[in-house]
């Protein structure tokens, strides 16, 4: 039988799960999330023991680097602004672990093509964490539903007053994460779907419940 | 607090209603999930049908979540697998289902109970690993086994629905199927605790939401009662959902324990069962144990030591992806408890 140490101490709270990576042998890999001094580190961990695992964990956190404009350090990974920004890192981690390691991730342009007004939707920074969607045509109320859809994917705020901004709480810009999270934000029931049905994966129920 | 007892004679008094040093933490069904597998290297399917992998990932529950028992059947198919259901083992990230779409038999008369079940590598695989989890862990730590109870095998054998249906058109052949099933039941419990099992589950799916208090007492209440007579060692009842209206029944029936659903509290359970049983679970999977804090686990936790329950766990399987530190509040609110006790 392997003999066990702890390998669980001082990870901090897992905040998401890949529970079958298509890319790496079926293993298991956990975001886990610590506050510390300088503010939120996240870090990328698995529990298998094969060979070439850490090249694996190195990519996912590199293309978190990249995706989501984190600064990277050993095997973790934090926002610039120290913060947590948990909805949005989770979704960023997901996307991580589903980029294709044959390749390097590459950043997301703050620019989307939206199927649903055929027009092409920019996220325009404009300081301190604010963000403004515009469209290079008449959208009507479709930048909005747009705003509302990146404001649940990345846990920002929306502009009450006007309904095609957003901003985050942490007050610094995030040009890669909301550039990521704009291209999920027309499908963003879909994306939410997915969240749901990876809690309810290994779930056993009874077998008068079971189809 | 000192703790004077080892982890088996802890669960084995408190199955047995005798005092304890502290209250037992107890995993009467499967606390495994997937970051488990993978530090032991036993992911499914392979730890549900080899003995290896299973016994390794079974001692988790001691050695990595702190509970003072192990138990290595994950899943509520080994019998039914070696019966000849049409299985479906899954991947590691699922649990393995039998096909009840497409059940084996559809009469009492079909009924086939082969005389070497219990050397069917699915049945087997159980019996080897509980040998290897006596082996490894030593006599300190308790091993809960698990054998099937005939409501739950009938469903897998005959399909839910039709045996549902079976339960309201025809009393006399339903009794006849579960008469015939019992020998399952008590065949692989026995084997179980020639193998070393200290304790069994008996999950029996007589559950809240598809059967009444009175079908329980119709149709399985003498046969538990039977089972308990028949099978020497501690039974742990087994059944899910709001079930206050049978634990008057299943308080009678002599098995030491009944593991109980979150659905029902803690403090009308105790109250329903009058002392007659011990209780064991609760701790809510899918919400708490699942998607909430340590923190919240532990509530959980606290409100069974105070309503008197004897022994503190997880009311079902965990789901696979279960957190290790939701698991671990467990322990570590028992001892808080007694702590402040």
């Amino acid at each position: 039988m392997v003999a066990v140490e702890d390998p669980f101490a001082g990870l901090g709270t897992r905040v998401e799960l890949v529970s079958t990576d298509k890319y790496f042998r079926d293993v298991s890999i956990a975001l886990y999330a610590k506050e510390e001094a300088e503010g939120w580190r996240f870090l990328v961990r698995s529990f298998a023991r094969y060979d070439g695992l850490q090249a694996r964990i190195g990519y996912i956190i590199k293309a978190m680097g990249t995706l989501g404009g984190m600064a990277v350090a050993g095997d973790t990974v934090r926002f610039p602004c120290g913060g947590q920004h948990l909805v949005a890192v989770r979704r960023l981690f997901l996307r991580a672990c589903k980029e294709n390691p044959d390749a390097a991730a590459a950043m997301a342009p703050l620019s989307m093509w939206d199927k649903k007004s055929e027009l092409t939707v920019t996220a325009q920074g404009l300081g301190e964490g604010r963000y403004e969607l515009s469209a290079d045509g008449d959208a009507g109320g479709r930048l909005t539903a747009l705003r509302n859809a990146l404001v649940k994917l990345t846990d920002a705020r929306a502009d009450d007053g006007v309904g095609e901004r957003f901003n985050f709480a942490c007050g610094h810009d995030h040009h890669a994460l909301t550039g990521l999270l704009l291209q999920s934000a027309p499908n963003v029931r879909a994306v939410m779907r997915e969240f749901e049905m990876n809690a309810a994966k290994g779930v056993l129920l009874a077998p008068g419940s079971q189809e | 607090m000192a703790e004077t007892m080892t982890s088996r004679e802890r669960v084995l008094a408190a199955l047995d209603g005798q005092p304890v040093d502290r209250t037992p933490v107890c995993n009467p069904t499967s606390v495994a999930t997937v970051e488990l597998m993978d530090l032991v290297d036993a992911p499914f399917p392979d730890a549900n049908r080899q003995a290896e992998p299973m016994a390794r990932l079974a001692a988790t529950a001691h050695t990595i979540l702190g509970f003072d028992t192990v138990m290595p059947v994950f899943s509520i198919i080994q019998e039914s697998s070696a019966l000849g259901c049409k299985m479906q083992w899954e991947g590691k990230d699922n649990w393995p289902t039998v096909r009840m779409s497409e059940p084996i038999w559809e009469h009492p008369d079909d009924i086939y109970v082969p005389n070497d079940l219990i050397e069917h590598p699915d049945t087997k695989c159980v019996l080897d690993a509980i040998k290897l989890l006596r082996e490894e862990l030593g006599p300190d730590v308790a091993i809960i086994g698990k054998t099937m109870g005939p409501w739950s095998l009938a469903y897998h054998c005959f399909g839910v629905e039709k045996f549902l249906l079976l339960s309201l058109d025809d009393p006399e052949a339903t009794k006849e199927i579960l008469e015939k099933l019992k020998k399952v039941t008590i065949d692989f419990g026995r084997a179980q605790i020639e193998a070393g099992v200290d304790a069994l589950t008996l999950p029996d799916h007589a559950t809240g939401d598809l059967v009444s208090g009175e079908y329980y007492h119709r149709y399985l209440k003498d046969l538990h009662i039977e089972f308990a007579k028949a099978i020497p060692c501690p039974l742990i009842l087994h059944i899910c959902g709001r079930t206050v209206d049978r634990m008057g029944f299943i308080a009678e029936t002599g098995m030491a324990a009944f593991h109980y659903d979150s659905k029902n509290k803690p403090k009308e359970a105790m109250e329903a069962v009058e002392g007659g049983i011990a209780l064991v679970g609760n701790i809510n999977n899918p919400e708490t144990l699942f998607a909430k804090s340590p923190d919240d686990v532990k509530r959980e936790v606290f409100a069974n030591l105070d309503a008197g329950v004897r022994m503190i766990g997880p009311e079902c399987a965990i789901p696979l992806q279960t957190s290790i530190a939701n698991l671990r509040a467990i322990p570590e609110a028992v001892r808080e408890w007694h702590a402040a006790h």
